[in-house]
């Protein structure tokens, strides 16, 4: 059981890593990823509601009839969302700002009704809450990493602080829109490449 | 029959504790984030115009299209001057800016609140650097960037911006003008 | 009028939602891999978007704002974006058996598209009246259409070019996505407003 629940946490951060693997939830992951700080702060607002909700729909699986499960997971996302939207405006609103829209967009993350679909509705509550945490911090730090590589190269910061001293003159094309699909597919591309010379190195050993 | 209303009362139910929840939640957040930006409010009016310390919104003043309210800045009960928020359009749409002008005729402090220019080009126009020239002008005369002959200097590639705060002062200067 | 042009040329090149404002990115990847696919999706999701920006304003202005409880909005907004999709898709199916094979298997995909929930909550945000949220949710989905349907038929192409093996898929996918954002990008800073002489 233990090794279980440790199985399903690092499962949502390295082999269905949301982003990387599964590449779900495009939507905020190139939205927000001006900077670390707000691929944090977007990862921070997943990671609540989408543990809440497999809890919540783990718990309701017995009650709720199979034919309207959707719509009742679509109510059950959409009151954690607005909590944590209320909660945000009123204790952080600078991120609430920052992140603006994609906020209440949280609700048609596809990784958050994926989860609850696939996992939250046929699993007990603790390894549904697991799950949760697992995939929201895998998201996490991949919108971490994303507005890292962006804010470094576009804005010669990171979290903010300046890491290449005033001489460097950023590549402002980074921190723009075309900047986001850039650093995502540069990323991909160099997952793929990893993963395929590994695969190539235990082949030629094996 | 008898499963469709089944189906529906517990839709219903699910839909009532949402309601619920949400209601409860807003209760509590919605004076803190109301407090919060009147608190803001109250900042940004005092760091405009910091020998002020009582600002007044001017409601019944006609104003022109482009400014968004005039407060009566008052120290002691006295006079000291106006503030105007005004909402010029820069390059990626109208930019909110707040000017403090001393009755002496001095622009005392200008601040950006919101804009959407271009990250990194336009968006420097919320930096100390380009706003901090504007403190201490006179009202005497029409404020120009650089490039048009005047005495800010423009942010490099972002001329437009630069030029949409510029003419966004210049109305706060027409409206303390025209309030004397 | 001119408010109109602007907010409707706005919504499809400056603010095109797929390239500039990374709503809808989700079908723009999964759906684009042929033109006429891609183009099917356009036309489903052109319908719902406008339609959707309708109601969902309707809902506002005479539930939410008339009750003063705008904190259901996101709730009430999903709702009813997803019971639309549902009434369209028995509808078509009813009314129009072809429309409906062309059509048919992206309906249910809509409900999760969230180019349909952030054109509602853009719309209130923005404090359109109720013709410029039409109009901004019509254009908004034909700036959708224009730039997927676009980028299907480069997919198409990109289908039989070499591509090294380490960037195929969605990699190569996203990195075409950003040329088009850049060449978007070119119509930053034009001065719609002054074009249309507001």
């Amino acid at each position: 059981m233990k090794l279980n629940l440790g199985k399903t946490f690092v499962n949502g951060i390295l082999n269905e890593n949301p982003t990387f693997r599964l590449v779900l939830g495009m939507c905020p992951t190139l939205a927000v990823t001006t900077a670390a700080i707000n691929g944090l702060g977007m990862g921070a607002a997943v990671i609540f509601v989408l543990t809440c909700s497999n809890i919540a729909v783990s718990l309701l699986r017995k009650i709720v009839p199979n034919q309207i499960r959707i719509p009742c997971f679509v109510v059950v996302i959409a009151t954690f969302v607005t909590i944590v939207d209320l909660i945000m405006h009123a204790f952080l609103p600078d991120l609430h700002k920052v992140l603006g829209i994609f906020i209440p967009l949280i609700v048609v993350n596809c990784i958050i009704l994926g989860r609850a679909e696939a996992f939250a509705f046929k699993n007990n509550v603790i390894s549904s809450a697991v799950d949760g945490i697992g995939m929201g911090v895998g998201f996490t730090l991949a919108l971490t990493l994303i507005g890292s590589v962006r804010e470094i190269i576009g804005n010669g910061t990171i979290f903010g602080l300046p890491v290449f001293g005033a001489s460097y003159s950023p590549m402002l094309v980074m921190i723009l829109p075309p900047g986001a699909f850039l650093t995502l597919g540069s990323l991909l591309g160099l997952l793929n490449y990893l993963g395929q010379r590994r695969a190539y190195a235990t082949k030629k050993s094996a | 029959m008898r499963n469709v209303i089944t189906l529906g009362v517990i839709l219903m139910v699910i839909c009532a504790v949402a309601a619920g929840a949400l209601a409860a939640t807003n209760n509590v957040t919605a004076p803190i984030i109301q407090a919060q930006e009147a608190q803001k409010v109250q900042e940004s009016l005092k760091e405009v115009l910091p020998n002020a310390d009582e600002f007044e919104e001017q409601k019944d003043l006609q104003l022109p299209e482009g400014v968004q309210s005039v407060y009566f800045a008052k120290s002691g009960g006295e006079d000291v001057g106006i503030i105007a928020v005004v909402s010029p359009s820069g390059y990626g749409g109208p930019i909110s800016i707040m000017v403090g002008i001393e009755n002496e005729g001095k622009i005392s402090a200008v601040r950006i609140l919101s804009h959407s220019e271009t990250a990194g080009l336009g968006a420097k126009i919320t930096e100390p650097s380009f706003y901090e020239q504007f403190t201490g002008q006179s009202v005497d005369k029409e404020l120009k960037v650089s490039k048009d002959g005047g005495e800010i200097d423009a942010i490099s590639a972002a001329t437009i911006s630069s030029r949409a705060v510029t003419n966004g002062v210049n109305r706060a200067i027409e409206i303390f003008n025209n309030l004397k | 009028m001119a408010r109109l042009l602007v907010i409707f040329f706005s919504a499809i090149l400056i603010n095109n939602f797929v390239v500039s404002r990374f709503l809808g990115i989700c079908p723009f990847l999964g759906v684009s891999k042929q033109v006429e696919t891609a183009t099917g999706m356009g036309m489903a999701v052109t319908f719902v978007m406008t339609v959707a920006s309708a109601i969902c304003w309707l809902f506002q202005r005479f539930l939410l704002d008339a009750l003063n409880i705008g904190f259901m909005q996101t709730t009430l907004y999903i709702l009813v974006i997803a019971f639309l999709v549902q009434l369209v898709e028995m509808v078509l199916q009813k009314t129009s058996p072809a429309l409906y094979q062309a059509l048919g298997i992206y309906l249910p995909l809509i409900t999760t598209n969230c180019a349909v929930l952030g054109v509602a909550l853009i719309n209130f945000n923005e404090g359109y009246n109720f013709i410029e949220a039409v109009v901004n949710g019509f254009a908004a989905a034909l700036g959708f259409s224009i730039v997927i349907i676009i980028f299907a038929g480069i997919r198409e192409r990109m289908a039989i070019a070499e591509i090294p093996k380490s960037l195929q898929g969605f990699s190569i996918a996203l990195l075409t996505a950003s040329l088009l954002s850049i060449s978007f990008f070119g119509f930053q800073g034009f001065n719609l407003a002054k074009i249309f002489g507001l």
